[in-house]
């Protein structure tokens, strides 16, 4: 005969109250950035003047985005990648072992740094080294973009400092000089009528000073700088005439 | 699967309402800008490969004078082309509704859904294009200032130097055009900024703001900020290109009354699923999009 029980055992369930905090949520206007990896071109630098680290290589960001620029539905990049390296581009590989600057590989930032947060909607969001982006309640993401330019630049200053980019050539120095000074001119111009750039130029001059000042620091700690070839010398001629004469 | 539109989800989040309340939909604030038109357009010509190969001409050189002005055979001049690949893959949407949704008489229905389809492809477009902007070889500003009027002038001085012509586009983040604006204002003796009108709205679309000193100024929030750096873009006439492929090849692949909308550049096709008592509709477009020229753009940074 069958008898009535009790349940006294329920299941243990935490309830969800919210969204999960540790993925990034999206939602049908968020652009979520794509896996990538960075390339540098021999004529790519900038002065870095916010964390005085001198000059820095400026890194073009390649993304695998199916449909541009040649990459395939499945994001390979290869073909792309070789494309850059016919231009005379320098892919940061992501594997290359220089890139670590721990004691420990798994402590790195920089090594293997296309790394990704998951989102809300079950796909990844690609971050660069530094990117850790602060959740709030309500769901909205912050991101500390000086924080994140901090660890750009601290990269870079790696790359740089390890020999995985080429070194700067010292004509790119001249030209972004030349650049400089040219914008100091044409701040000078205009301050006259437009005192509130007066600031501007003073920053700017100071910048420029720097600039040649941090060169020429690199330059005594032994980086390498772009061949040059010799000044020639000109060939003395001696008339027929006179050979033979003592 | 996840994210079907059912008549619970439009009861909590106001989307299913009774009639007499809300029978107009007011639009939800996005961004609506297409870049579409300031990319150069291939039309896409299927030929056995999934790449379309453009190719990109020699350049004329001047004459070289001759040492004699008889028997002095000149030397073959290089005739050096190049070319770039735009290989069209599928990008693809899909809205799944309920029956109970139309029965329970909600405003939102096929109609509107495939309206957000079609809105959708030059969101595509607009993405794709802003994404390439960080691969730009050329650069002008930096991570730690606003953009001001002369950020402006160097990309365009930049462009011209590279022997860029014609009107320049610049595409700036919303950010980026409220620092330009601001910069203009301050500055006294600067060229004069011809603001946007019906008129140009209408010939070049959403995210129009107007011509400055030679120069469109476009704005789109799809601008990214690689490594905390705002990323914009100024380029002339062929720095971008892009396909799309003709998808109403397939038509004869599918029954006549599911396609609800088919053109060159995408196909709207309604799936129903009795069993679980949905329709959905799917929205298929073949884009490819590359930057043809390096030369001829130069990147906006800003903080």
């Amino acid at each position: 005969m069958r008898k009535p029980v009790t349940l006294t055992q329920p299941k243990k369930h935490t309830p969800v109250t919210g969204q999960d905090l540790s993925k990034i949520p999206v939602n049908g206007s968020s652009k979520v950035p794509r896996a990538y990896v960075f390339c540098h071109y021999p004529g790519c630098w900038e002065y870095d003047s916010e964390f005085g680290l001198g000059w820095l290589p400026r890194l073009n960001k390649l993304i695998s985005m199916p449909g541009v620029n040649g990459v395939p539905q499945n994001g390979d990049m290869s073909g792309y990648l070789q494309a850059v390296a016919q231009m005379g581009g320098t892919v940061i590989d992501p594997n290359d072992r220089r890139l670590i600057e721990t004691e420990n590989e798994d402590d790195s930032i920089f090594y293997q740094y296309p790394r990704y947060y998951e989102t809300t909607a079950g796909g990844k969001w690609w971050c660069e080294p530094g990117e850790c982006p602060t959740i709030t309640l309500t769901g909205q993401v912050l991101w500390d973009r000086k924080k994140i330019r901090k660890a750009s630049a601290d990269f870079r200053k790696h790359l740089r400092d390890t020999g995985i980019v080429q070194p700067m050539h010292h004509l790119t120095l001249q030209h972004e000089l030349a650049k400089a000074r040219t914008s100091i001119e044409r701040l000078a111009a205009r301050v006259g009528l437009n005192p509130h750039l007066a600031d501007q130029l003073a920053d700017k001059e100071t910048e420029a000073e720097q600039m040649q000042t941090e060169w020429d620091q690199m330059q005594a700690e032994g980086l390498k700088q772009g061949t040059t070839l010799p000044p020639v010398k000109a060939k003395r001629v001696t008339p027929k005439a006179k050979r033979g004469q003592p | 699967m996840a994210n079907e539109i059912t008549s619970a989800l439009l009861q909590a989040n106001g989307g299913l309402e009774a009639s007499v309340l809300s029978d107009l939909l007011v639009q939800q604030l996005y961004d609506a800008t297409d870049l579409s038109a300031v990319c150069t357009k291939i039309p896409w010509q299927p030929a056995g490969g999934q790449g379309l190969q453009v190719t990109l001409d020699a350049v004329p050189g001047a004459y070289t004078a001759s040492a004699t002005e008889l028997a002095d055979a000149p030397a073959n001049a290089a005739y050096t082309t190049s070319k770039y690949t735009l290989t069209p893959v599928r990008y693809a949407m899909r809205y799944q509704m309920t029956d109970l949704v139309p029965i329970t008489g909600a405003r939102i229905g096929l109609d509107e859904v495939a309206n957000k389809l079609v809105q959708g492809v030059s969101l595509t477009i607009t993405d794709k294009l802003t994404s390439l902007f960080p691969g730009v070889t050329a650069a002008v500003g930096n991570g730690t200032t606003a953009i001001s009027v002369d950020t402006i002038f160097d990309a365009a001085f930049q462009l011209n130097t590279a022997n860029n012509a014609g009107t320049f586009s610049l595409v700036l983040s919303p950010a980026q055009i409220n620092s330009f604006r601001s910069s203009l204002r301050a500055e006294s003796g600067a060229v004069q900024f011809r603001e946007v009108t019906y008129e140009t709205l209408r010939a070049r679309g959403p995210g129009y703001q107007g011509f400055w000193s030679g120069i469109d100024l476009w704005q789109s929030d799809s601008v990214t900020a690689p490594g905390g750096v705002v990323t914009g873009a100024m380029f002339s006439n062929g720095a971008f290109a892009m396909t799309m492929a003709d998808p109403r090849v397939i038509g004869g692949n599918v029954a006549g009354d599911d396609i609800i909308f088919s053109n060159e550049l995408m196909m709207l096709e309604r799936d129903r699923n009795a069993v679980n008592a949905t329709s959905s509709i799917i929205g298929n477009i073949y884009l490819a999009m590359v930057m043809a020229e390096d030369a001829r753009a130069v990147e906006v940074r800003s903080s």
